[in-house]
């Protein structure tokens, strides 16, 4: 009758870490920015620190986990907000996964949440500029969401890396 | 570790086992989804034909979407020959059906009209019967008076003596009797003059071809008026609107499928005289180009409409033309006034974006009223005959 | 499990990189960017009944046509186009001044000359007036 299921204790890990980035990317949609398109993207952090921890497989769980229950949480499913979310987790986590599976020994947090966070915006612009407002214009953006995506890729890695040390010095 | 689903006490289980087991395949479908539409949009992008040809005494371009390109090609040769012929044929000065049509009603007898104006004649009549006459087009001598008919710049303005004599016996469009395919003049003054409408009814006219043709997507740019049907790939035709007065563009527009945007302005035909500068709209109540409006854009789906209403509205100027816009059936218009303000309609206001550059400019709001409402002004040269 | 990261902000040689990289990127995004969308990198002239020809407007330079009166001179200057001599008498092809935006038409009617500013990517579809 009933289906047997492995809940593996990846799977309670997956789902609270992907809680959390979803908690996050609630939170953080309730902000206004600044300008439009530029976000901190904290919920990165969770993905960045997943990564590091448990490797890229954990890493594409938790962000595809939260960029879909976010979207489903703030009623955006399916919209363009969500495709939009969901191209730029998709790029960065491909970055994330070709830094991963190549240039792991030379490349630290910091580099990998750089890239991420800069072909997430990039990924992001050229969704929204292909899909929804095909007007030229917007591609005028493109140096600034670049210049936002190198400071938050830092800022981020920063953040990671206290949480990191917070985490080795009190495991669970 | 091994857990299984009836010894898991999580409250959430039920949406883990969803993001675990469907999360995957739905994803899946969804890049599958958009891997496809990408494809879908990227080989729509390539049909673009484009066409152009100086006719119907301006340059006009093509622009059809289509897959077949031969159908395009076909199609577009086929309208330039069809807008010569009507250019030809609507003539105002130059001898044709239209110059023939004007002495057989200054002869005030009953004759069979040539079918190439008929129609033409019938809607520029009931579109000035609309526009309390303010389009008029049966005034060709006053506007030959002014010398606006004929390649020739003007260099002066006729005397105040020529255009009052011309005024005393005005022609309307009423003084036309139609009955069926048979015309009668009521004045002798008569000369049909259609150039207000003629190519808002081509290039409409065009279109409709087109789509009979089969094709879906297609505009066509007549001199700066212009018509469209369908899309551009996976957009609106985008229009750019001229600003009237400075270089460059003031605003743009998104045409909806089937619909024409056609602008009067004092600009594209004008001598300067004096230091005084004449364009070529003259307002029938007073003999003179009209001098109360800069420009009138006008939105709609019947191209000799939005031509007449145009220039209706243009001549009509911003106190007068809610009224005219009523009786028209014009919702869509924009007007810039002698100040540099912008009047447009709540509907139009929807519709425009304007420029960045036109931040300062003072935007005023205002409805198409019916003629109990605005202050009722009589019009000249709108007579009946009987 | 990888628990050979230790959680410091370790930077290695690849961060350098990647960083330094990513600064290039704005500079190059600043670039391909300002190229602005909807400017003119063609225009096309139509002389009488002639066959259409393409000019660029990456250089500065005049082009003289004829058409059915004579000869229209048409200057392009820092991808801009207007006329600048025509043999027909009202110049309103002149006095139109200069035009950036692709997609619009500068019309000599007398002589039979009409300009249409090109682009890749364009901005507007056709341009009322």
């Amino acid at each position: 009758m009933s289906s047997q299921f492995e809940i593996t204790e990846e799977d309670k890990k997956i789902a609270s870490f992907a809680a959390l980035a979803i908690a996050i990317h609630v939170l953080e949609s309730g902000f206004p920015s600044p300008v439009p398109g530029i976000k901190p993207g904290f919920a990165n952090i969770i993905t960045l620190l997943v990564l590091f921890r448990y490797g890229w497989r954990f890493a594409a769980w938790v962000s595809l986990l939260r960029v879909t229950a976010g979207s489903l949480l703030l009623g955006t499913f399916m919209s363009p907000t969500f495709v939009l979310s969901l191209a730029g987790a998709l790029a960065s986590l491909l970055t994330m996964l070709l830094l991963w599976t190549t240039v792991r020994p030379w490349v630290g947090l910091t580099g990998v949440s750089v890239l991420a966070s800069v072909s997430h915006v990039m990924a992001q612009l050229f969704i929204a500029w292909w899909l929804f407002i095909p007007h030229p214009g917007i591609l005028v953006l493109a140096p600034l969401l670049v210049t936002a995506g190198i400071l938050f890729g830092i800022f981020n890695a920063i953040i990671a890396s206290s949480i990191e040390n917070r985490l080795v010095a009190d495991p669970k | 570790m091994m857990f299984y689903i009836s010894s898991w006490n999580s409250p959430c289980k039920n949406i883990q086992m969803f993001a675990r087991f469907d999360l995957m395949r739905w994803l899946a479908t969804l890049l599958l989804a958009i891997a496809l539409a990408a494809t879908l949009t990227a080989c729509d992008r390539q049909n673009l034909h484009r066409y152009q040809s100086f006719s119907f005494g301006t340059l006009i371009e093509i622009k059809i979407r289509n897959s077949d390109s031969s159908l395009a090609d076909q199609a577009s040769a086929r309208l330039f020959h069809d807008f010569d012929s009507m250019h030809k044929d609507w003539h105002a000065w130059e001898p044709g059906k239209l110059t023939q049509t004007s002495d057989l009603l200054v002869k005030a007898e009953w004759f069979t009209a040539d079918d190439s104006v008929l129609e033409l004649i019938k809607l520029a009549q009931q579109y000035s019967q609309l526009s309390n006459g303010l389009f008029n087009p049966v005034i060709g001598k006053l506007i030959h008076a002014w010398g606006f008919q004929g390649t020739e710049q003007p260099e002066t303005p006729p005397s105040q003596e020529n255009i009052d004599k011309l005024l005393a016996d005005l022609p309307g469009a009423n003084d036309i009797e139609i009955d069926g395919s048979m015309m009668r003049g009521h004045n002798d003054q008569i000369s049909l003059d259609l150039g207000a409408i003629a190519k808002g009814y081509a290039v409409a006219a065009g279109i409709q071809k087109l789509r009979a043709k089969g094709i879906q997507n297609a505009l066509i740019n007549a001199g700066g008026d212009l018509c469209g049907i369908g899309r551009q790939g996976e957009r609106s035709w985008r229009i750019g609107i001229r600003n009237p007065s400075a270089e460059g563009i003031m605003a743009s527009i998104e045409l909806n499928n089937d619909e024409c945007v056609f602008t009067s302005g004092d600009y594209e035909r004008f001598f300067t005289h004096d230091g005084k500068r004449y364009h070529h709209i003259i307002d029938p109540r007073n003999g003179y180009p009209a001098d109360k409006a800069v420009s009138v854009t006008v939105l709609h789906n019947n191209g000799a409409i939005a031509d007449a209403a145009s220039t209706a509205l243009f001549i009509a100027g911003p106190n007068g033309w809610q009224e005219i816009a009523a009786k028209m059936g014009v919702s869509d218009i924009m007007m810039i006034d002698r100040q540099g303000r912008i009047i447009m309609t709540p509907s139009m206001q929807k519709r425009i974006k304007l420029e960045a550059s036109e931040s300062n400019r003072a935007v005023l709001i205002r409805e198409p009223l019916p003629a109990d409402f605005s202050a009722g002004s009589s019009m000249p040269g709108q007579r009946g005959h009987e | 499990m990888n628990r050979n990261f230790t959680g410091s902000l370790e930077i290695k040689i690849g961060d350098w990189l990647i960083i330094l990289c990513c600064l290039l990127l704005i500079p190059m995004a600043w670039v391909m960017t300002t190229h602005q969308p909807g400017a003119t990198t063609a225009i096309e002239i139509t002389a009488d009944d002639k066959t259409p020809v393409i000019y660029s407007v990456t250089n500065n330079h005049s082009v003289k046509v004829t058409g059915e009166l004579g000869q229209s001179v048409i200057e392009i200057r820092d991808g801009k186009v207007r006329f600048s001599d025509s043999p027909c008498n009202s110049k309103v092809c002149i006095l139109s001044g200069w035009h950036q935006h692709s997609g619009d038409h500068i019309i000599c009617l007398p002589n039979k000359v009409g300009i249409t500013l090109l682009s890749q990517n364009e901005l507007f579809d056709g341009i009322n007036f």
